[in-house]
């Protein structure tokens, strides 16, 4: 039992008993941490603003036999003004959740942590919001090991060169109009094949490029609303078919992003 | 129960630690001393504290209007003649009037959400009282709400989520202020409520 320090982003909060938390950390250097932060719902709790989410900042950690507790912590970004504006909070929310659902705990990995923090400051910074979504959710299930394939079909291998094309998280991505057939009946017909659908060719190219793409290039970026949309139909099913798990944080998301 | 053998008690002292077990804050051992206690106790003493129980039980229930706790529906706040019937002030918990009401300040009415709109945990604004809300604010001549959620991520985004909804109505709409506490230090506030606390500062 020991104390260590570490960098981190609270990813989710939780209530404990009558006035604590516990809070689960994206640190830089242990990976997925929870911890308790004792009396953090008090009011002039040293801990209370430092366990908001999203919130990144320095933590002293007390190792203890279950749980670890959070001694100390010093602010580094309080990302304040996400918790203030109720789309960029609910895209935070999002992009939270899909790292806790996906990450194991415990396991260190600083390039998804570098990513998340670049997409926090991006949603901070006032960048398209949509688009920074889509690059981080495009991004981190490559980093966690899925990634589909926009290079060519994914089951005979040939050029995509279609204008209309086919995407199955079922078969790793893209599909050529010849083999979306191939996948055996029922799902042969697109139309009832739960999650295969039908995209344009310049998707693909879109996602293709977001792969590499830096954040903060984002700004230049000018997208139709058709390709937008089903960048974002292709993320989605890619997505539920690997994590197998409805987000929670989606129906108020897309709730609240259907009315603008 | 691995340090208390209940099979040890006699069948209803075991059932009596067993109900005080389940009750917030408390665990076996304490649970175990208020069983003594109510044992120890003359048996109209004990008789009253069920009657209590049970008598709050049945006759406490959510006012119509706001969804406070009352024993009279509306409650004696909606119902009060000389409150302010125009401004309605939101909270997420009766435990939240009461706390409003301790200031004396406030002369209005309230709502009471009964919880929050909370994204990570797929609690959304139909979960929560709002229809309830906009139902009133049609009904009612209401100039200004003014939004008291608590100022965590629930809480704003339950406050921002009504903002929304309520501002084009044309009804005021305010939030309570974040700041430092009373009698509090500087020096040890954290920069997230100094930042609040200078964006909501004002003139004297």
């Amino acid at each position: 039992m020991s104390l260590y320090k570490t960098e981190a982003i609270v990813l989710k909060s939780n209530n404990l008993g009558e006035a604590d938390k516990i809070i689960t950390l994206f640190s830089s250097d242990r990976g997925k941490i929870r911890a308790v932060a004792r009396g953090a719902r008090r009011p002039r709790n040293r801990l209370a603003a430092a366990t908001q989410p999203f919130c990144y900042s320095d933590f002293l950690i007390f190792e203890g036999k279950n749980l670890d507790s959070i001694s100390q912590c010093q602010i580094k970004e309080s990302f304040l003004k996400i918790r203030e504006d109720l789309e960029k909070m609910l895209y935070s929310t999002y992009i939270a959740e899909l790292v806790n659902e996906f990450l194991p705990e415990g396991e260190e990995d600083k390039a998804v942590f570098s990513l998340v923090l670049k997409t926090f400051y991006s949603i901070l910074n006032n960048l398209d919001i949509e688009l920074t979504t889509r690059v981080f959710e495009l991004q981190f299930v490559a980093m966690m090991g899925y990634m589909p394939n926009l290079e060519n079909c994914s089951i005979c291998g040939g050029k995509l060169t279609e204008f209309m094309i086919y995407f199955s998280p079922e078969a790793g991505g893209a599909l050529c109009s010849k083999c979306v057939s191939k996948i055996p009946a029922p799902y042969g017909d697109v139309s009832i094949t739960p999650g295969c659908i039908k995209i344009k060719k310049a998707t693909i190219e879109v996602l293709k490029s977001f792969l590499r793409i830096s954040l903060t290039n984002l700004r230049a970026i000018k997208l139709p609303k058709d390709i937008k949309k089903e960048m974002k139909q292709t993320l989605r099913i890619f997505i539920d078919y690997h994590l197998n798990k409805k987000l929670k944080s989606l129906s108020l998301l897309n709730k609240i992003t259907l009315n603008n | 129960m691995t340090y208390f053998d209940l099979h040890q008690y006699a069948e209803p002292m075991a059932r009596l630690i067993e109900e005080f077990r389940k009750l917030p804050g408390i665990g076996p051992k304490t649970a175990q001393r208020l069983a003594f206690h109510i044992l120890s106790i003359p048996e109209n003493k004990a008789k009253r504290l069920a009657q209590a129980i049970i008598n709050a039980k049945q006759k406490i229930v959510y006012c119509s209007v706001c969804g406070n706790l009352t024993d009279t529906d509306p409650c004696k706040i909606c119902s009060a003649a000389n409150r302010d019937r125009s401004i309605i002030c939101i909270v997420e918990d009766p435990r939240d009037v009461f706390a409003m009401e301790k200031t004396r300040e406030y002369k209005g009415l309230y709502h009471i959400l009964h919880g929050a709109i909370s994204p990570m945990e797929g609690i959304g604004p139909d979960d929560i009282r709002i229809k309830e809300l906009l139902e009133r604010i049609r009904k009612e001549k209401i100039k200004e709400i003014i939004l008291a959620t608590n100022p965590n991520i629930e809480g704003e985004a339950t406050a921002m989520y009504i903002a929304r909804l309520t501002k084009p109505l044309g009804i005021k709409v305010t939030r309570i202020a974040h700041g430092i506490p009373v009698g509090g230090d500087l020096e040890y506030t954290d920069e997230v409520t100094l930042t609040k606390a200078l964006e909501g500062r004002k003139e004297i």
